[in-house]
């Protein structure tokens, strides 16, 4: 039939992949269920009156009151659950108590940034991660190898707040050359808004690009000692043809996959990035909403990174067949 | 040569190892004197050979590094060195607490798991991974939130996620034994289940908990000090190395010492962490283990 969808046969064409999606699926549904449930318990466990840690110590018996008719606090848990949870679903996680405005806006309103600074950051460490894997692999034992190996090492253990802090001491005290605190959105002045976005872009991303320069290398030097390098490079094919069409190609696999399922860390590690840097997200928004006691944007923003979250893994995990035809799934 | 001597060759041939855990020792004999003088003496050891951590000094405030205070001073005249030595307790405290709890938590759910398997292993396992959909410090952030600050706090919310990585890597090394030859020979002597847990199994899969322990202090310190820095770690005046850190930022025009040695303590001692770790990780690889010489 004309117009119709054609996908690579190994994908989608057999039942055991059909079947694979729809237990994936299921356990993603039966995760984010376990993960309110927790996010619910664990907002339910404050200490003293549920009323009034909502609303305050500085209060009438009649707020009290509407307070504890409103979010059905006279319920048991379970039932108060399954409210919040129905009005969850209806994309009703209630009303801030400090912004004074519907949860799910305020976490709509927050989240590009927090997904601007994401995705900055794994572009940042793309670029400095497969060039310095790449040469580490190909150079092997030579100080270029021995200066990856390091930086790999170093990015690793080098806590993304301090590293955060030094960058503002060097480019924003010291240099003068980029804004310490702040954000400005792409679509207002697309330069000012990368000024204000490379440190924590850098700061977030410094990690992954340890961890991808390590896997790169590594998955490259396995390659680089297999027959089929060795074959090719005998029938006299030019080295760089070897490591570019051949090795790199089958060694890109793991890469993808650990780079995929990193942006969901990139998220959560956004919590201390942005509060570092002032940047108005998500993960601000959590810090704020605690320190102010603004529980339901806390139990919402926390669901709506655990959501995101499980969606990115579960969607690395179906590229495995799209990415390596060898992949099967039973 | 025996199995464990040459693991332990290995080990002893790493210089990595040997940076890393002459890092460590250092880090754990600070760890250990700033609690013996705090808890014991009252932190007359300190007081004399440095200053009193907790002690303000007006005339002290914001000072820059000089012979008085090697690191200078904070916001309220306090020394930073004797902050980051009695720092160090507190992290050092909070992320073996951690570990071993995990561990231990994550041990038995694991080995309960793969051993039994069937409706045992697929709860425990479901419980795994609705704790893996919180990225990060995450959970811990929220449980700190819900239920306060504090040291016990800290440990407990830093556990809270952390034993499943030991659960997961336990539950395949039991897999992978319970069809060994020598666990149907165990049991066919007549072994109780718990006796084949305990003694036959759980010794055979400990490697890779100590190497996954040995990572994981690194990343609890990590962790302990990203709680501390957001104002949901440890209480003040008890120092700790996040709380500093994010003191510094506040002063980061003026006082640059105070953010740039409290964050080098932290990543010293998680670098000395993840160096062991790595040295540790390659003592169980048999690979490596058979290149030694015997």
């Amino acid at each position: 039939m004309g117009g119709q969808l054609r996908l690579p046969s190994h994908i989608f064409g057999t039942t055991h992949m059909l079947s694979y999606i729809v237990k994936r699926l299921l356990v993603l549904l039966l995760v984010v269920f376990g993960a309110s449930v927790i996010i619910f318990v664990m907002s339910h466990s404050l200490p003293g009156d549920p009323a009034t840690a909502i609303i305050g110590f500085d209060t009438t018996p009649e707020q009290v009151r509407q307070v504890t008719e409103k979010y059905h606090l006279d319920e048991p848990m379970f039932v108060q659950y399954f409210i919040w949870a129905k009005m969850a679903l209806y994309g009703d996680f209630g009303k801030s108590i400090y912004y004074n405005s519907p949860v799910l806006h305020l976490l709509f309103s927050r989240l590009p940034v927090t997904l601007e600074l994401a995705l900055l950051s794994m572009i940042i460490s793309i670029g400095i991660a497969l060039p310095a894997g790449i040469l580490s692999a190909v150079k092997k034992d030579t100080w270029i190898d021995n200066l990856a190996r390091v930086y790999a090492f170093v990015g690793v253990s080098l806590p993304n707040f301090w590293l955060g802090i030094m960058l503002m001491l060097l480019f924003g005290v010291i240099w003068r050359v980029l804004p310490l605190f702040g954000y400005v959105s792409f679509q207002v002045n697309p330069l000012s808004a990368l000024a204000h976005l490379i440190l924590p872009a850098v700061t977030l991303g410094t990690s992954l690009a340890a961890l991808v320069t390590r896997m790169t290398r590594s998955c490259l030097l396995e390659e680089l000692n297999m027959d089929y390098v060795t074959v090719a490079r005998a029938r006299g094919l030019r080295e760089t043809v070897v490591i570019w069409k051949h090795a790199l190609r089958n060694a890109m696999i793991p890469i993808v996959t650990v780079v995929g399922l990193q942006f969901g860390y990139l998220l959560g590690g956004s919590v201390i990035t942005e509060t570092i840097f002032s940047l108005p997200g998500l993960g601000k928004l959590i810090i704020d909403s605690i320190f102010f006691r603004d529980y339901p944007v806390v139990q919402g923003a926390i669901l709506i990174y655990t959501i995101m979250f499980s969606l990115v893994n579960l969607l690395v995990d179906f590229s495995y067949s799209l990415l390596d035809p060898r992949v099967r799934y039973g | 040569m025996t199995i464990v001597r040459k693991q332990l060759r290995v080990l002893c041939n790493s210089k990595t190892a040997i940076i890393g855990l002459s890092i460590l020792l250092i880090i754990f004999a600070s760890a250990l004197c700033a609690t013996i003088d705090k808890t014991f003496l009252g932190s007359r050891v300190i007081t004399q050979l440095l200053h009193d951590p907790c002690a303000l000094d007006i005339s002290a405030v914001l000072s820059a590094p000089c012979s008085n205070h090697p690191l200078g001073a904070d916001d309220m005249g306090r020394d930073v060195l004797a902050r980051i030595i009695y720092g160090a307790s507190v992290s050092i405290q909070v992320a073996l607490m951690a570990v071993v709890i995990s561990g231990i938590i994550g041990s038995i759910l694991g080995l309960v798991a793969g051993f039994y398997g069937g409706v045992v292993d697929m709860i425990i396992m479901r419980i795994v991974d609705i704790l893996l959909a919180f990225p990060g410090i995450l959970l811990a952030l929220l449980f700190v939130a819900f239920v306060g600050p504090g040291l016990t706090n800290v440990v407990i919310a830093l556990s809270l996620r952390s034993w499943v990585n030991y659960a997961r890597i336990i539950r395949s090394e039991v897999l992978r034994l319970r069809e060994n030859e020598f666990i149907t020979a165990a049991r066919a002597t007549g072994c109780s289940n718990s006796r084949l847990m305990l003694r036959h199994v759980l010794p055979n899969a400990l490697a890779p908990v100590i190497v996954q322990a040995t990572m994981g202090l690194g990343s609890m310190i990590l962790s302990e000090a990203s709680l501390s820095f957001l104002g949901l770690g440890v209480m003040p005046p008890t120092p700790s190395w996040g709380m500093m850190l994010s003191t510094g930022q506040k002063y980061i025009r003026t006082a640059w010492w105070l953010s740039v040695f409290p964050g080098f303590a932290i990543f010293l001692t998680v670098m000395g962490a993840n160096l062991l770790g790595d040295a540790v990780r390659d003592m169980f690889d048999p690979r490596l283990v058979h290149k030694t010489r015997t």
